[in-house]
């Protein structure tokens, strides 16, 4: 789902890594010893930019392109453990209205083309796009 | 070897020995290691798990297939009982659940047995639903599901 950010921008933040892998096996402290982190590893929304820089500068290089970036964010491990990205945290309830567009990214060969009319319908009443990759 | 198997989540755990392994629908030969704390994060909130025991690797394969196919002539199958759903959604629904029921028998039958063990929803329109399918292998599937309700 991509949210529009009118409606999350306001009550999100991030955090470098996964919050738990992060706080719990690598920095051996607890859930609630982490709200007195150093500064750099978390950041509200507007900040985004200064943590993805904090934590991947060493990775960045002029001939990147912003379609790699996705790939520096978000790095499936072999285990969820290994997996690496920017945690986001929204406060709060989300409903369908917070929501600008649904993607689906089915891997098998067949999609179901049933299903999907129908999703694409009942979107259609909230002015979402439903796309397919 | 042990195996817990969603189609939900096209997902199956291998449990061999202190060894985990998972394999997923889209890639069934590939088994990826695991940890049993990964167990959740794998099938997050499925309803569907089966315990099985003393299987092979390719059984549960197939069984894998069977149940993640089974899932989707389910929905299939609840979209053509639909009545608040369009024409055009519901005679897709009954094309494509036809061609599902007639690629994989097991599929067929892991989804009967789904369908076999609750009532259909209150407002499901069997005779609507019919005239969707004509002779089709799709019908004679609704007609099992009305006749053994």
């Amino acid at each position: 789902m991509e949210l529009k950010d009118r409606m999350v921008a306001h009550r999100t933040s991030l955090f470098e890594d996964n919050n738990v892998v992060f706080t719990v096996y690598e920095q051996k402290a607890t859930m609630a010893g982490a709200e007195s982190l150093e500064p750099g590893h978390q950041a509200v929304w507007e900040e985004c930019e200064k943590l993805c820089i904090a934590k991947l500068a060493p990775r960045l290089h002029s001939a990147l392109k912003s379609e790699d970036f996705l790939q520096l964010v978000l790095e499936p491990g072999l285990t969820t453990r290994d997996d690496k990205f920017i945690e986001t945290h929204i406060w709060g309830s989300l409903t369908i209205r917070s929501v600008a567009r649904v993607r689906i990214h089915r891997k098998r060969h067949r999609p179901l083309k049933a299903a999907i009319a129908d999703l694409k319908r009942l979107l259609k009443q909230y002015n979402m796009d439903l796309e397919i990759l | 070897m042990e195996a817990v198997i969603s189609g939900q989540a096209g997902v199956a755990l291998l449990v061999d020995g202190d060894e985990l392994s998972s394999i997923h629908v889209q890639d069934v030969e590939t088994a990826i290691a695991r940890r049993a704390g990964e167990f959740h994060y794998l099938f997050g909130g499925a309803t569907d798990l089966i315990f099985v025991e003393d299987v092979s690797t390719e059984q549960v394969r197939r069984e894998l297939i069977a149940a993640a196919d089974g899932q989707d002539i389910t929905q299939l199958t609840l979209l053509l009982l639909a009545p608040d759903r369009p024409d055009e959604i519901r005679e897709m629904a009954a094309s494509e659940l036809s061609e599902l029921l007639a690629a994989n028998a097991d599929a067929a039958s892991f989804a009967e047995r789904l369908r076999f063990s609750t009532l259909l929803p209150s407002d499901a329109d069997v005779k609507g639903a019919l005239q969707y399918c004509g002779a089709s292998l799709a019908g004679h599937f609704l007609e099992r599901l009305k006749q053994m309700q």
